[in-house]
């Protein structure tokens, strides 16, 4: 029984966690929460009436180990400071997974053992209720396994191919890197306006990649930022000629924004800084636009340096609205899906509430969809219109 | 008053029902090594997909939890 409310607890606290990504850091240890209930079901099973049935007697001793060695694995996974122990942790506890699920065949042997010894075998009468459940359950199962095994292998191929298809959207995005002072790196990709001419002034783009687009390659955030590859087609090129700057997060560090997550943007900061040095960028008019980390990372941006931006465009990210009050000269236009399981739309509507309470005046648009909207939002009528119309004026 | 009768129907449905678990649990393993988040965060399947596991394991659990009644097996030692 205690299995049974802990495996429906953990159940649903995960599900709720999903959506809320400050509950993300807590699953690992809601999970030896559960982990540890079920050693404890595992004692009691070669300890207690059970351990004379031969298969409960070492499903108990079997799940007792495998439930302590992934207990063992997700301490050592939480509270280690190398950066590869988690990631080897990782590759091998779904194989304990699939252990302890076989471990459930140990329950068939021991019913299948018990049903040998019942008398009047040839009299069986199938239950019809029992029946029809377990053909409705066999159907509606043998259906979602073909659909999730195909959705997962579909997702699969998508991230492997990050490598193929940022190479084919790499153009002339020239790869780069800025190193400080402090020898911290920042890897990113620059694209020139078309035919540019350094005694004219251009806008600069900052565009940050979502969360697909983390590493050190500086390559696959390429195809992690829809936003740079619609500011690079020709058309738009010719109509808004600009800087496209692309910078990378690595893997354990985001644009800022995230909850307990250390990020880069100062290095960026940096990054611009040093590249108004090198080519004739308009100070007045420098634009962040970014989705999903990379919107968390706008909304950072213009809350830790608004002086430095002259319009921003967060797409399903969220913020913080304790920094609301610096925004709220800054032309900034949101976007969010109403549905966004990844990024909950509230974090959109708590900032633009906040800095229209603090006197602001953003424009948000919000779509009935969930986190993958970039097709709506390019599609957003004057929407680079918008952002190449912005300029500071102080 | 329950039978032998009855009780061998629904061991006969234990069984169908626990490697039914087994299956599902090995394909949920499986997809979350293939897709890892995303699959939770992004695919519209998801949602009917942990009803269904849900629904699965609530009932493996109460034919558990019978079993262990009708055997009257409790935590003495």
């Amino acid at each position: 029984m205690a299995t049974f409310v802990a495996t429906l607890a953990y159940t649903l606290w995960v599900y709720t966690a999903l959506s809320d990504r400050e509950l993300w850091e807590f699953i690992p240890k809601a999970f030896i929460m559960l982990l540890s209930v079920g050693a404890i079901y595992s004692v009691s099973l070669f300890t207690s009436g059970t351990r004379h049935k031969r298969w409960l007697f070492w499903v108990g001793i079997i799940g007792l180990s495998l439930e302590l060695s992934l207990i063992a694995l997700m301490f050592w996974s939480i509270y280690t400071t190398s950066e590869t122990i988690p990631l080897t942790i990782q590759r091998i506890t779904p194989w304990f997974l699939v252990a302890l699920s076989l471990t459930l065949t140990f329950y068939i042997l021991n019913f299948k053992e018990e049903l040998s010894l019942f008398k009047n075998k040839d009299n069986s009468k199938p239950s019809k209720l029992l029946t029809g459940i377990s053909n409705t359950l066999g159907i509606i199962s043998t259906i979602g396994i073909i659909v999730v095994l195909n959705s997962g292998f579909s997702e699969y191929s998508w991230e492997k191919g990050k490598v193929a298809r940022s190479k084919l959207l790499a153009g002339n995005f020239e790869a780069r890197t800025y190193v400080n002072i402090q020898n911290d790196t920042l890897r990113y990709r620059l694209l020139l306006p078309k035919n540019y001419d350094s005694n004219k002034k251009y806008p600069l783009v900052v565009n940050l990649h979502d969360g697909s687009g983390v590493g050190k390659d500086n390559l696959i955030h390429l195809q992690a930022t829809s936003t740079a590859q619609l500011l690079a087609t020709d058309e738009n090129r010719e109509k808004y000629p600009s800087f496209i700057f692309m910078p990378q997060s690595p893997s354990n560090a985001g644009f800022g924004g995230v909850l307990n997550e250390p990020d880069i943007s100062s290095l960026v900061f940096e990054a611009m800084d040093y590249l108004e040095q090198e080519y004739n960028i308009d100070d007045k008019r420098r634009y962040v636009i970014g989705m999903s980390l990379g919107g968390y990372g706008s909304w950072h941006f213009i809350g830790v340096k608004p002086e430095k931006f002259a319009a921003a465009v967060p797409i399903c990210g969220g913020g913080d609205p304790v920094l609301a009050s610096k925004m709220t000269n800054i032309p900034i236009w949101a976007f969010h899906g109403k549905d966004d399981k990844a990024v909950p739309v509230d974090l959109t509507r708590n900032m633009i509430n906040a800095i229209r309470e603090a006197g602001g005046s953003p424009k948000y648009t919000e779509f009935s969809s969930g986190h993958i909207i970039w097709d709506k939002v390019k599609n957003t009528h004057g929407f680079l219109d918008w952002i190449f119309a912005q300029k500071r004026t102080d | 008053m329950k039978t032998d009768f009855d009780h061998r129907n629904v061991y006969k449905f234990a069984i169908f029902i626990i490697g039914l678990q087994i299956v599902v649990s090995l394909v949920q393993i499986i997809v979350e090594s293939l897709a890892g988040f995303r699959f939770y965060l992004f695919s519209p399947y998801f949602e009917p997909w942990f009803i269904l596991m849900s629904v699965i394991t609530i009932v493996v659990h109460l034919i558990l939890i019978w079993y262990f009644r009708i055997k009257n097996i409790q935590l003495h030692y």
